[in-house]
């Protein structure tokens, strides 16, 4: 299964991600970091079903930082 | 009763602040950025669309620039004790609020040292004692946009500016221009702006906004817990976590959000032309009368902020706002109001001044009942001086 999930070190920067990502036509859903994925997590992740490999290009492009990616199933 | 102690903070607040503050903690009372559950994401959500619309109203780069405090006290706390460190010089002006005035007095046992760079009529002047007061060591400048007891507003995108030319920090103390003059941080390259939730943002006390600019990041004099980076020793330097150990104010945050979301729906411009209306009319009938000094000529300065001090001769001020209160329902603040630089500046130390603002839910009605008041206060004094 492909990455479909974008860890975060604070859910400020999650929010602030997805708006961004808002912007660019690609949409996102914070959802709480399932079990197991990663400790270092602020607890947030972004959910981006459509365009994954877009959206860590629009977030590269505007120096949002993220701590890692990840994949889960339909949320 | 009438309320003409907005500069203190504003009453009544807006109907959608009060609700907010209720769903709050009613509805989603958790702790936003902890958690990981729907509730606290609720919370979160409130907290960012708050930083948004801040990031919004001041013209700040993005949300994360937007960081929380518990006042403008606090913000301007942060920035003082954050930049200046043993043989720096920082440069303030003649009118500052105590806020500034006793952390930097505070810093002096550290081996920083401050000048004051005195207020005048003239902009070009004021630049000019500004520009005097900065020397090699200089690394902060911090100015009032407008000062809280005179309303006189000092000419701050310039200051911004010669601080760029000389390689300053620029601190902007809006606690009392927030939500009645714009301020864009991008266009006018303040570095650093500080204020309160709680007055001009109609926002609940306890709630306040430090808004950053700059690359150059105060060091944090606050750490703990942020919700974020838990398993480092160290704080975070991320923004705005940096800057927000404990638990945030949620539910003034909330209210906050919706004062903020009120001064972009009216617009700071109709808001200000509004208040400076209303307050030119209460300095015309204030200065008709006899006995009364008004200490600023509003009609001379029309940049001047609604804000007017005046005095009854023969009055202590505090005497005159205990008769405005117990015999006509006026809240006003009397004495020193947390700024005897600008009382020695203007003269006034000795006995403070009355000091009314008035606020976007002031009307003529109330106007015309202060200066109504006032006229009262004069007659009964000189019919009892007469007596005598």
């Amino acid at each position: 299964m492909e990455n479909n999930l974008i860890l975060f070190n604070s859910v400020t920067t999650a929010m602030r991600a997805r708006e961004i990502l808002k912007k660019y036509g690609v949409f996102g859903k914070i959802v709480r970091t399932p079990i197991g994925i990663n400790k270092k997590s602020c607890g947030y992740s972004l959910y981006v079903n459509k365009n994954f490999a877009r959206a860590l290009q629009i977030l590269s492009e505007n120096s949002i930082g993220y701590i890692g990616t990840a994949s889960v199933g339909v949320i | 009763m009438i309320y003409f102690d907005n500069g203190a903070t504003t009453f009544p607040k807006p109907a959608s602040v009060i609700h907010a503050v209720n769903r709050a903690l009613r509805f989603y009372g958790a702790n936003p950025g902890r958690g990981g559950h729907s509730m606290s994401l609720k919370a979160s959500e409130i907290v960012y669309e708050c930083r948004e619309n801040a990031s919004k109203l001041f013209g700040a780069e993005s949300a994360d620039k937007i960081i929380f405090t518990y006042n403008c006290t606090t913000a301007l706390n942060f920035v003082i004790k954050g930049i200046l460190k043993r043989g720096d010089h920082a440069v303030i002006s003649s009118l500052e609020h105590n806020a500034v005035v006793r952390p930097l007095e505070k810093l002096k046992a550290q081996g920083v040292e401050y000048s004051i760079a005195d207020y005048s009529f003239d902009d070009d002047e004021t630049i000019n004692n500004f520009r005097k007061a900065i020397r090699p060591n200089t690394k902060l400048v911090i100015c009032t946009h407008a000062s809280n007891v005179f309303g006189v507003r000092f000419p701050v995108e310039r200051i911004a500016a010669l601080c760029k030319i000389h390689g300053v920090l620029f601190c902007l103390d809006a606690a009392q221009s927030a939500g009645v003059v714009a301020v864009s941080l991008k266009e006018s390259g303040i570095d650093f702006l500080c204020t309160a939730g709680h007055k001009g943002l109609y926002g609940p006390m306890g709630t306040g906004i430090l808004a950053i600019n700059t690359e150059y990041l105060p060091d944090d004099i606050i750490q703990g817990g942020t919700g974020s980076f838990s398993q480092e020793l160290n704080q975070p330097i991320i923004l705005p976590d940096r800057y927000e150990s404990g638990t945030p104010n949620l539910p003034g945050i909330a209210g906050l959000n919706e004062g903020i979301k009120f001064v972009l729906k009216r617009g700071e411009s109709a808001i200000e032309r509004h208040e400076k209306h209303l307050a030119n009319l209460l300095y015309k009938g204030l200065s008709e009368i006899d006995d009364v000094k008004v200490y600023v000529d509003m009609h001379a300065n029309p940049k001047t902020l609604p804000v007017i001090s005046f005095n009854v001769y023969g009055l202590e001020s505090e005497e005159t706002a205990r008769i405005l209160d117990r015999d006509f329902g006026i809240s006003v603040r009397a004495g020193l109001h947390c700024a005897p630089l600008a009382h020695r500046f203007f003269g006034t130390e000795e006995k403070g001044t009355v000091r009314a603002v008035l606020s976007v839910f002031s009307d003529y009605r109330q106007v015309d009942y202060f200066v109504s008041a006032v006229n009262k206060i004069c007659k009964y004094k000189r019919a009892k001086k007469g007596c005598n």
